[in-house]
């Protein structure tokens, strides 16, 4: 008998029960929760979506690749500042720091002569220790001070930047050598083989958070953050698992930054801006807070799109254009696109199955 | 429903798991609790009545540690834990329900429940089956409480019933050594009652040993469930002992019915 | 010396006006419950309106009125019919609506007016008179003195005036607007309007010495934040006093370590201050309830 945490051995009998009252309860549930009987589905999903953003990407022009480059870096970081919003509750607006902070890391050993995967590993590394070292006191911070606090230090980065111009060359900007090369396709900036990097990036992390949400640890962070108290009462280490869940949203912030450094080559001060961090933030709850393929959403939605936009319209106007889409998605409710996915999905599938 | 009565002067008392003595219990200028005593003792549940603001759930604040009590001293199972966490004591097995339930609402019922699985307060070390004992635990508790059929709802879909009922599953779950129940029947229907007196039972004749202390406003239900005690009035011990003593007690009804209906009680007593 | 006397003096001069901008998250923050981080760009709309105004040839002390009533209106509007609606999806939605509004502001002025920045004119740049080696100008001299009073008459309107009090109680107690006769929409709708008024002066405080351009106000959106931290979200009083301290503490650093250390020195104190006065330096400390 292997040792199954309660959640695998509940979701594996879901697949045996044999009422299918309970069955679609199941279901109905598992897209509310973003945990449950829904976890291979989510597998099948994740890789839909992978697979359409290499197809897309591999027959379009270099500018779309780029643009679905970006957005899977995105993606990355939103799918951090997610775990920290889902299960902690917290409006975390800090992503900008962690990415900034991975990709500064990353720039630092790659140009030192450090192998590029082993550079990005340090990126994720650091970035994961900043995260946790961030979290001790932000994480006893609660609702709006910790938006705010958060808030003040994406918005510190840019003047951090150019404060430490001799490791981050400041505005003046450094460039960084080499690439992701990947069994000799090309990773920097949108070849192709940058793509695939991010894509599997992509993949790997969401695969992390889709294991760590469907069981106990992702039982335990939602309930320190939603029921605290009860929580406490029955034994739970609250603070750790805070830590652990910064930890995680600076591993992932790392990465993000490391691929980012790799795609655009050249990093100034300027990079760093707090409007991304709101995007990063508002990107996740429009994709959906829960879900990997609601995090890639969201990164398109808020990365790839002004991008693509670009061409259609002036840059200046994707302000508008994203804030007419958040007012939307604020009016139509609910926790995401992806989840409406899923719950739609689901009521489909029920009634296709005659059951109500 | 008394199954263990009270022994007498002559039979040994059961050994006392949890003793609070003399707590006191201050915010601010308000004194909450005075130099209350409270003694649970193995196999025992103790029933702790009294009017609204009496100071009950704050007493039970303080034996599971969310509260940090001005004065006085907590001994588990010999163990001085005054001033200890919550987390600290529930991992001596000291384990607790509220009042409203505390769900995650974002969870599963059936996962919220899992929390009580959490707890590894057991001397026996765990095998890898065990997991799965935990589950097939799980499940059966939640069925003695007559929530199963809402296992797979989220907290909000599920009726207040079943939640109070999955929060004392929850609880039980976690095998404590000693079980704090705040008032599991407030926002029950008469049927839930009844239902909720025979889970109890259950609980009693799986786990004989264990201390309870059920904190309720419905008398009847009290005096079934426990066969001891206590009373509390402004956050003070007004009377304690067995079950029938208590509720006999003058002090008591007159906290509970007022004076005039008391001395109407007393007047149709005599007539 | 006299560089620390510089430094103190424009450090006060700059906390009032971030001051104001606290004071504005303040009014909102206590009858609605969240922060607005619409305010600067409402701010900019009204400048926009006064810059074009006073380019046609209205005289400046005439813009001012105008830039203060197009901010009061606007976001009067901008708050009834958009952001206190979207109040019952709860205090997130109501602040994402908030950043939804601001950043359609900056795309519809980038379109309309595009991204160039401007020069906005000042109450006056010449020295006025000197306290010991620091200069004050007119427009140095007007922030202060609009500050000083606004803020006395945000002290006493909402200390004194009963519907300055319902506003306080409001968002503890939705009935409070009951007793004052008005239904609490219109109370918010009315702390959205003082705000406006804030946003506004603000603007023309710092327009002349930041430039015109959409988002331009938005720079001083942490220094408010900062501000309310520390002084507590519900705190008018509060808010003076810490707008003064960052903006001191600001230029303190600015003087003495290294300018671009100041927004990472703001983030420090408010972490700090946090850590240690989860409710802000002068803030209430909440009801628990168990």
């Amino acid at each position: 008998m292997t040792s199954a945490s309660p959640e695998e051995t509940v979701s594996r009998e879901a697949s045996l029960d044999k009422d299918p009252g309970r069955f679609f309860r199941r279901l109905f549930t598992s897209a509310e929760t973003g945990r449950g009987s829904l976890l291979w589905s989510r597998h099948v999903t994740l890789a839909i979506a992978a697979i359409i953003v290499l197809v897309v990407g591999f027959s379009a022009s270099s500018s779309i690749r780029y643009g679905l480059i970006y957005s899977t870096v995105l993606a990355i970081l939103i799918l951090g500042n997610n775990a920290v919003q889902v299960t902690l509750g917290e409006i975390n607006l800090g992503s900008v720091a962690f990415l900034a902070f991975g990709a500064y890391v990353v720039l630092n050993f790659a140009n030192a002569g450090i192998p590029p995967w082993i550079a990005v590993l340090l990126g994720i590394v650091l970035t994961a220790i900043v995260g946790f070292l961030l979290a001790i006191p932000t994480s006893r911070l609660t609702g709006l001070a910790t938006a705010l606090v958060t808030f003040a230090l994406s918005y510190s980065i840019r003047d951090l930047a150019i404060f430490f111009t001799p490791l981050t060359g400041g505005d003046a900007g450094s460039f960084l050598k080499g690439g992701l090369d990947f069994f000799g396709m090309s990773g920097t900036g949108s070849e192709p083989g940058m793509l695939i990097v991010a894509v599997l990036a992509m993949i790997v992390a969401g695969l992390g958070h889709i294991w760590l949400l469907h069981r106990k640890p992702g039982r335990v962070a939602l309930t320190v953050g939603e029921a605290p108290t009860a929580a406490r009462v029955f034994g739970t280490p609250n603070m750790w698992v805070k830590l652990g869940v910064w930890t995680w949203a600076g591993a992932l912030g790392g990465l993000a930054g490391g691929i980012y450094a790799y795609s655009v080559g050249f990093i100034t001060a300027y990079s760093w801006s707090i409007m991304l961090a709101i995007f990063v933030f508002v990107g996740g709850l429009i994709g959906g807070t829960r879900s990997v393929v609601g995090a890639w959403i969201g990164g398109i939605l808020v990365g790839g799109m002004p991008i693509w936009l670009t061409n259609v319209v002036p840059p200046t106007a994707s302000t508008l254009v994203f804030g007419i889409i958040l007012l939307v998605a604020v009016l139509a409710g609910g926790k995401g696109i992806a989840q409406f996915a899923e719950r739609y999905g689901v009521r489909l599938f029920a009634r296709v199955r005659g059951k109500r | 429903m008394s199954a263990t009565s009270v022994p007498t002067q002559h039979e040994a008392e059961p050994e006392a798991v949890l003793q609070a003595t003399g707590i006191d219990m201050a915010f601010g200028g308000v004194k909450a609790l005075s130099d209350v005593s409270i003694t649970l003792r193995r196999g025992r549940w103790t029933g702790l009545i009294g009017p609204n603001g009496s100071g009950k759930t704050t007493l039970l604040n303080v034996l599971s540690g969310l509260y940090r009590p001005s004065a006085g001293s907590i001994v588990l199972s010999g163990e001085t834990l005054s001033g200890a966490s919550p987390r600290e004591l529930s991992r001596r097995g000291v384990v607790r329900t509220f009042q409203h339930p505390q769900f995650a609402e974002g969870l599963s019922v059936f996962d919220n429940v899992l929390l009580g699985t959490d707890l590894r307060h057991r001397r026996r070390s765990l095998p890898a089956t065990e997991q799965r004992l935990l589950v097939e635990r799980a499940v059966h508790l939640l069925e003695v409480f007559g929530c199963w059929d809402f296992a797979d709802h989220l907290p909000s879909e599920a009726p207040y019933g079943a939640r109070k009922l999955a929060e004392i599953a929850r609880a039980v779950l976690a095998d404590p050594v000693v079980l704090l129940l705040d008032e599991p029947a407030a926002g029950l229907s008469r049927e839930e009652r009844a239902e909720l007196i025979g889970s109890l039972k259950s609980v009693r004749e799986e786990s004989p040993e264990l201390a309870v202390c059920l904190i309720e406003h419905d008398v009847r239900l009290v005096a079934a469930a426990c066969e001891a005690m206590q009373a509390l009035n402004f956050g003070k011990v007004i009377a304690a002992g067995t079950s029938q003593e208590v509720l006999a007690n003058e002090d008591v009804k007159v906290a509970y019915l007022g004076k005039s209906a008391s001395r109407h009680q007393r007047n149709d007593d005599e007539s | 010396m006299e560089l620390l006397q510089t430094t103190l003096f424009l450090g006060v001069t700059l906390g009032l006006v971030y001051a104001l901008v606290g004071a504005g998250f303040v009014v909102i923050y206590r009858t609605s419950g969240y922060v607005s981080f619409a305010q600067g760009d409402i701010a900019t709309v009204g400048l926009f309106v006064g810059y074009f105004a006073y380019e046609a040839g209205l005289p400046y002390w005439w813009t001012v009125p105008l830039v203060i009533v197009t901010c009061a209106v606007l976001a009067g509007l901008i708050g009834r019919f958009v952001v206190i609606p979207l109040e019952r999806f709860g205090a997130l939605s109501a602040v994402l609506a908030t950043i939804g509004v601001g950043l359609s502001i900056q795309g519809v002025e980038a379109l309309t007016v595009g991204t160039t920045a401007r020069a906005f004119p000042s109450p006056g740049t010449e020295i006025l008179f000197r306290i010991g080696p620091v200069g004050m100008s007119t427009a140095d001299v007007v922030t202060v003195g609009v500050c000083v009073l606004l803020f006395i008459a945000l002290g006493l309107f909402f200390k004194v005036t009963k519907i300055g009090m319902a506003m306080r109680a409001a968002n503890d107690n939705p009935l409070a607007a009951n007793h004052v006769g008005l239904s609490s929409t219109n109370l918010k709708l009315l702390s959205w309007v003082i705000a406006g008024v804030l946003a506004g002066v603000t603007g023309l405080a710092v327009a002349p010495i930041y430039a015109l351009y959409p988002g331009a106000v938005n720079l001083l959106l942490v220094y408010g934040f900062a501000t309310i931290v520390l002084g507590g979200f519900e705190s008018i009083v509060g808010a003076l006093i810490a707008g003064i301290v960052l903006g001191v503490l600001g230029n303190l650093v600015a003087a003495y370590l290294n300018p671009n250390l100041v927004t990472f020195a703001v983030y420090l104190v408010v972490l700090l201050v946090l850590l240690f006065r989860p409710n802000g330096l002068l803030g209430r400390r909440p009801l628990v309830r168990v």
